[in-house]
């Protein structure tokens, strides 16, 4: 009895193990087939408003249109830019938080002004940024500095302050100077928390873009939004808004993968 | 005549009236070694055997320069200790590996913050990884080992700086039991191997008895050496050492010590 339900089980088991498809993969992918469905018939049923909202056929539409007229590249290329730029300086939110989680001092001096910033909803600066930055890339470059280097200074502190005590102590009892003890200890662990800093901050650079160029300039994809939403181009509108989502999707995904590629150890 | 010969030579380690005490002046003040004084000649093993929370690694660190004594002097063959320096090296009770450095790397690690270059030291790496029978596992990351491995990485790694004194930590105490058997057998063939002096700090008398040359009793708090006890068993010693009659009286001895002091902490309500 127990040999055949064995032999029962060996073929499914190999079977589910051909497929390859990760289960994360497919699972989600399922999901978001029905929801194109449903979606896509209550449109073709006439559920759904033009004028106020759109269906999935008519938003890939307008998307073919933007790409096949290079239109969405020039936006992309300027809030790419800006991002690239205001991403790129917030990076000193590494150092600093090196610092800050290494000195018990300047952690008292500024933490909790760090904290304020961090939780206050800086969105609201933007007019002021155009006002001192002008309407042009300078104001928008700013604001995505302004946003993202919070979240990676603050988890680069937690990084530090969550490193290993009898690391440290180790390092110590074999020599290490302070500049070997941050190189050797101290930075590699807090990687995996930079990183994570790094991904919660793309997601508040792409907000400051994205509403900065709403609020001044002619040009980037915050603008080409605002200027459809304007128009009711509604199709148009969300079709700008896919392109947005599947960015921040794919940079985050590739983060996850760089963060496996920096923390070999932590691969298990 | 060995005896005077041996007394006149200078300790590799010797330290005086060492005080520790926690927190000094505050309420919550700590006083966790009291009066420690010893010497210890090259080529012995001692073993630091004390109720849990006695001082045992208060002392070793203390040794080490990773904590300042409150009072008293610690010297290497005759020079004063000021802090951690190449002389001793620590083994650590929860091996304390760098989790982002490779075994190589590892076991590397005293040496490049030495600042020696990589090519002047790669053979010497190599050395003491194939000693602890670690070869073909360099470039694996500590996660990948066992805990048994893990240790052999945190030995090999103090072995590399060929410190005057290696001091070792409960090296054994995260490692199961059958694993620990073998890996005290081993430590000491390297022991004797490499001409090492050890401090060895450990809870279980069977290990102490084993390994060590001399025991260290310690009281509980405030910690004070309150005997010493010397193993007149001849090395190399192997596993069938423990089925031998002075082994078991040795433990015995020791346990009837260790007992008083075990008893005293029970009833001070901390064991």
């Amino acid at each position: 009895m127990k040999k055949v339900d064995l032999a029962l089980h060996v073929p499914s088991f190999s079977l589910k193990k051909r497929k390859r498809i990760p289960q994360s993969f497919s699972y989600p992918s399922v999901t978001l087939v029905i929801i194109l469905f449903v979606w896509e018939l209550c449109g073709r049923l006439n559920l759904i408003d033009p004028f106020m909202f759109s269906w999935p056929s008519k938003i890939f539409a307008k998307a073919q249109d933007f790409f096949a007229t290079g239109e969405v590249f020039k936006h992309l290329a300027v809030s790419g830019m800006e991002v690239g730029f205001g991403f790129a300086m917030a990076l000193i939110g590494i150092p600093i938080g090196l610092m800050m989680g290494y000195w018990k001092k300047l952690e008292l001096t500024f933490d909790p002004f760090v904290t304020a910033l961090y939780t206050t909803p800086m969105i609201a600066l933007t007019p002021l940024f155009v006002l001192w930055f002008g309407l042009e890339t300078l104001s928008k470059v700013m604001m995505v500095f302004a946003l993202s280097i919070f979240p990676i200074l603050i988890n680069t502190m937690a990084g530090v302050k969550m490193t290993d005590i009898s690391l440290i102590k180790a390092a110590r009892s074999y020599g290490a100077s302070e500049r070997q003890m941050f190189k050797e200890v101290i930075f590699p662990s807090a990687i995996p928390f930079i990183i994570t800093g790094i991904r919660l901050a793309i997601g508040r650079a792409l907000i400051a873009v994205v509403v900065a160029e709403m609020l001044a300039g002619n040009i980037g994809i915050g603008f080409a939004i605002r200027h459809a939403s304007e128009l009711f181009h509604t199709a148009e509108y969300l079709a700008y808004v896919v392109v947005l989502m599947v960015l921040s999707v794919l940079l985050t995904e590739l983060l996850k993968k760089f963060e496996k590629k920096l923390a070999p150890w932590r691969d298990r | 005549m060995t005896e005077t010969l041996v007394k006149t030579k200078i300790p590799i380690l010797q330290f005086d009236s060492l005080n520790v005490i926690y927190n000094e002046g505050e309420p919550n003040q700590v006083h966790a070694l009291k009066d420690v004084s010893g010497e210890i000649h090259e080529g012995e093993f001692i073993s630091i055997i004390g109720p849990s929370g006695c001082g045992k690694s208060t002392m070793l660190h203390t040794l080490d320069g990773l904590l300042q004594p409150t009072s008293g002097t610690i010297f290497v063959n005759g020079s004063p200790v000021h802090g951690p320096d190449g002389d001793r090296a620590m083994v650590f009770q929860d091996f304390a590996l760098m989790p982002w450095q490779t075994v190589y790397q590892n076991v590397e690690f005293g040496l490049r913050l030495a600042g020696k270059k990589g090519s002047e030291i790669h053979d010497k790496v190599m050395h003491y990884i194939k000693l602890v029978g670690l070869d073909g596992f360099e470039q694996k990351y500590p996660h990948q080992l066992s805990g048994g491995m893990k240790q052999r990485v945190g030995i090999a790694r103090g072995f590399a700086v060929e410190p005057k004194v290696l001091l070792m930590d409960e090296p054994f105490s995260a490692i199961d039991e059958q694993t620990r058997e073998i890996m005290q057998e081993e430590v000491l063939k390297i022991m004797l191997h490499e001409k090492k002096t050890v401090i060895f700090i450990t809870h279980s008398i069977d290990e102490a008895v084993f390994l060590s040359s001399r025991i260290f009793l310690m009281s509980v708090r405030p910690g004070q050496i309150v005997e010493e006890v010397k193993i007149d068993i001849p090395y190399p010693r192997t596993l069938e050492t423990k089925l031998l009659p002075e082994y078991q009286e040795y433990k015995q001895i020791i346990w009837d010590h260790l007992k008083g002091e075990v008893r005293r902490q029970y009833r001070r309500g901390e064991a």
